[in-house]
């Protein structure tokens, strides 16, 4: 028998692809995964109920409460799902039999970060055609059309958002535990959406040395501001080229980052 | 024979804890792979056999030494793609079924869809595996995961495997299988290098063995001179004579009772003599006369001596 001559390594998307496509499965068959969707169906239940009982503008109710839905179900996936990729990686093991093979570790975490992004963008979809759905058949109801350009781009920002969340939480969880993870993440995010205020409050507060450092920390994480369309959403307020342009080049800057340090720190793990 | 696999001052430490306190697993260790030949790595549990794999599959690196496969150092992607890898448990992802997993191997290993597609019925085939290729893993037995364990390590074709205790957790007839399939393995032209903590496994298949105690390698060489170390004992069973005027003889260093009769053990080729003129001259009925391997306990116990 002759054995393979020439030995071919395997390009970064070759690994990712493969490292992805498991991963997928695997979130796929994870109990969390229909929890935090049970969550998102009862908020659009919710939301519907909400704007029953408004006589005011309803369909903004259901805006809003579809938004959340969509935006927040993305986000515990990218939390909570995320927070325990790698780490349970090397719990089973798993990943010794990956390491044996000619892959980089930053090749395998960059495949773990497509693995969820795709459990994301399922979930994403999903929600997407159900809330796309009650709003075209409520419309007739409603007499006034709530889809318009600023819907669209508002569920797009909601997916960015949480690709930046999954990159947060796959970082985290290369140097803590799972649940270490998801608390930073989460902190995290909450000093994400709400990076301006908190700009603001150290800033009445004075111009201290130690206020200063605590701005420029702040500054340091990443402003997932950059994803509320807010107000854009609720009244149908166009959103411009240059925002988004500027939402989609933050994002693939701010995941860039989170992997690449990602993959620094992985390379020194103990196996 | 040349040599495919050179270790050479291998060292390996681990920090842990808080302070980072240092442990050292592998002290020291030099040892050599001919090219085609099976090589058994043999080491009580913790003596630091599954260590020094990872480092020669390229899973870490050693704190100091090399370990160079074909003059490369197995660290390298291009070296550990000559690699195939069997762990000493199934750290699979058990959601994959056979065919899936096998497919994950093979795009991690650099081959194309078409080669992976052209390689999964022969693997399945020569681990015989290809009517469970459908099921998921969590419900193979550990015998079945060996298996697919097997065919994922040489998925790729690699002219080096590396088997962790592949005969662990095996029943009498999965060990026995498991050792034709080494042997098929190695009559294809690879080279085997295969860890155990039980003798008569590498006794049996093995052309060369090294023996590591404490993360310390204590001899390598062939199985015959690590065997003829060992404390050599023989047993002999006997019947017409009772458990008390065997042992009044002195001429046996243990004695029990069987149900057929008496079981007694001798230490030395002069004793086996003395013991069997000594019981056919008192009319006993000499059942069987069976030499003792060396315990892998005592033989562990002799270097350290």
């Amino acid at each position: 028998m002759s054995h393979r001559a020439e030995t071919k390594i395997p390009s970064a998307l070759d690994t990712a692809g493969a490292v992805a496509k498991v991963t997928f499965f695997e979130i796929m068959r994870d109990k969390v995964l229909y929890n935090v969707l049970i969550c998102g169906i009862f908020l659009i239940v919710l939301g519907l109920l909400a704007s029953r009982l408004s006589y005011i503008r309803p369909e903004r109710i259901l805006l809003d409460f579809g938004h959340s839905a969509i935006a927040l179900s993305c986000a515990l996936i990218a939390i909570f799902l995320g927070s325990g990729l790698i780490g349970r990686e090397f719990e089973r093991r798993t990943i010794h039999m990956a390491l044996s093979r000619p892959v980089l570790r930053s090749h395998f975490v960059f495949g773990k970060f497509l693995g969820i992004c795709a459990v994301i963008t399922a979930n994403w979809l999903l929600f997407l055609v159900a809330y796309l759905g009650i709003l075209f058949l409520m419309r007739a109801e409603w007499q006034v059309s709530p889809i318009h350009g600023a819907l669209f781009w508002s569920v797009v920002f909601a997916l960015l958002q949480s690709f930046v969340l999954a990159s947060l939480a796959i970082f985290f969880s290369t140097f803590s535990t799972t649940s270490l993870s998801v608390i930073f993440t989460v902190g995290t995010y909450l000093v994400g959406v709400n990076i301006s205020r908190l700009h603001a409050v150290v800033s009445k507060l004075g111009t201290g040395g130690g206020l200063r450092s605590l701005d420029f920390a702040i500054s340091l994480l990443p402003n997932l501001e950059h994803f509320d369309l807010g107000l854009h959403l609720t009244y149908g307020v166009p959103v411009s080229g240059a925002s988004v342009l500027l939402a989609f080049a933050y994002a693939a800057a701010v995941c860039g980052v989170f992997l690449l340090l990602a993959g620094v720190l992985i390379r020194s793990k103990d196996v | 024979m040349a040599e495919l696999l050179e270790i050479s001052h291998v060292e390996q430490v681990f920090r842990s804890g808080f302070w980072m306190a240092r442990t050292q697993v592998l002290h020291d260790v030099s040892l050599s792979v001919p090219e085609r030949s099976i090589f058994g790595f043999l080491g009580a549990n913790g003596a630091g056999k599954t260590s020094l794999i990872h480092l020669i599959v390229g899973i870490r690196r050693p704190t100091a030494g090399t370990i160079k496969l074909r003059g490369e150092e197995t660290w390298r992607l291009e070296q550990k793609a000559r690699i195939g890898y069997l762990p000493e448990r199934p750290y699979f992802h058990e959601h994959l079924t056979g065919e899936s997993l096998l497919r994950f191997f093979g795009a991690l290993s650099g081959m194309s869809r078409l080669q992976i597609a052209a390689r999964i019925p022969v693997v399945l085939s020569a681990v015989g595996m290809t009517a469970a290729r459908k099921i998921e893993l969590r419900k193979y037995s550990k015998g079945m995961l060996q298996r697919i364990g097997i065919a994922q390590a040489i998925l790729h074709d690699p002219e080096f495997l590396v088997l962790d205790e592949p005969m662990s957790g095996l029943d009498p007839l999965g060990r026995k299988e498991m050792r034709e399939l080494i042997l098929s393995l190695a009559s294809e032209g690879r080279t085997i290098f295969f860890s155990s903590h039980v003798i008569p496994d590498v006794e049996a298949i093995c052309d060369r063995v090294a023996l590591i105690q404490k993360g310390r390698l204590v001899g390598c060489g062939s199985i015959g001179s690590f065997l003829a170390q060992g404390p050599r004992q023989t047993e002999i069973a006997f019947s017409g004579l009772d458990v008390a005027t065997a042992e009044a003889s002195g001429r046996f260093t243990s004695v029990r009772s069987i149900p057929d009769g008496v079981r007694a053990t001798v230490s030395s080729q002069e004793a086996v003599t003395l013991a069997l003129s000594d019981l056919l001259s008192r009319g006993a009925q000499v059942l069987w006369v069976s030499p003792i391997r060396p315990s892998l306990e005592s033989f562990f116990e002799e270097p350290a001596k």
